[in-house]
């Protein structure tokens, strides 16, 4: 099979188009929910949570087998 | 950098930081994800980015690279990279349109041939840029992309013979 040129091959390759940019994408870094830079403190920093107190009205006791 | 600058960064550089993920990728998912955390990279810590060292463009392209290719390996941890016995083969022409044949074959390059491919062909990047942006010596990416190209020339092929085949069918049917 005869090969491609170079020229051949750059048109070619021209044909293959990316589609846009999603417009999800800039809400995913801009929501309005808290401050970017709160969120990004939030997705870094890992804060303790205090299991055992989750539910602090009730009693050991008065749990059923 | 302050809120505005990197709003301005973004508007700027978000589109090629999407479709240099999007062709490595295949994935609109996977190459929104990377666009994300390449843009929250320079967010979180933006003296990563030396002006003296190049474009911010290059230096996003890089952080997209890294991200892309981690992926890469998490989901083709047994693969080589860039595979020199990479034997290329036709695609399937019959059924798919030439778009989509090209796609396939860029996609079907070892990753790091596709790459260079996708960062000069598609991005106009220059091979210095390139060599900046991946880290690699320019005569390293040099070959790469020579054989990439040697590559897609074997697997586009019989591409040439369904155009010339489609344009004597258009020309008949007119």
């Amino acid at each position: 099979m005869e090969p491609l040129s170079d020229k051949e091959l750059d048109r070619l390759l021209q044909l293959w188009v990316a589609p846009a940019t999603p417009r999800s994408l800039h809400q995913r870094l801009f929501a309005v929910q808290a401050p970017w830079w709160q969120r990004l403190l939030d997705s870094f920093i890992r804060r303790p949570s205090f299991v055992g107190r989750r539910y602090p009205h009730r009693k050991k006791s008065s749990r059923k087998v | 950098m302050t809120e505005s600058e990197f709003r301005k960064t973004f508007e700027q550089h978000k589109d090629a930081v999407y479709r240099f993920a999007w062709r490595m990728t295949n994935s609109p998912v996977a190459a929104e994800d990377i666009a994300q955390d390449t843009f929250l990279v320079l967010l979180g810590q933006p003296e990563r980015f030396d002006k003296n060292r190049g474009e911010i463009r290059s230096f996003l392209l890089g952080v997209a690279r890294n991200l892309a290719l981690k992926r890469w390996r998490d989901d083709w941890r047994w693969d080589a990279l860039d595979d020199e016995q990479f034997v290329a083969q036709p695609v399937d022409i019959v059924s798919s349109e030439i778009r989509e044949i090209v796609g396939s074959a860029v996609q079907g390059l070892p990753p790091l041939q596709r790459e260079v491919l996708i960062l000069t062909q598609y991005e106009g990047l220059t091979l210095d840029e390139v060599a900046h942006t991946v880290g690699v010596e320019v005569g390293t990416l040099k070959a790469r992309l020579h054989r990439a190209r040697q590559n897609l020339r074997r697997m586009l092929a019989s591409l040439k013979k369904k155009q010339e085949r489609e344009g004597l069918d258009h020309g008949t049917a007119e």
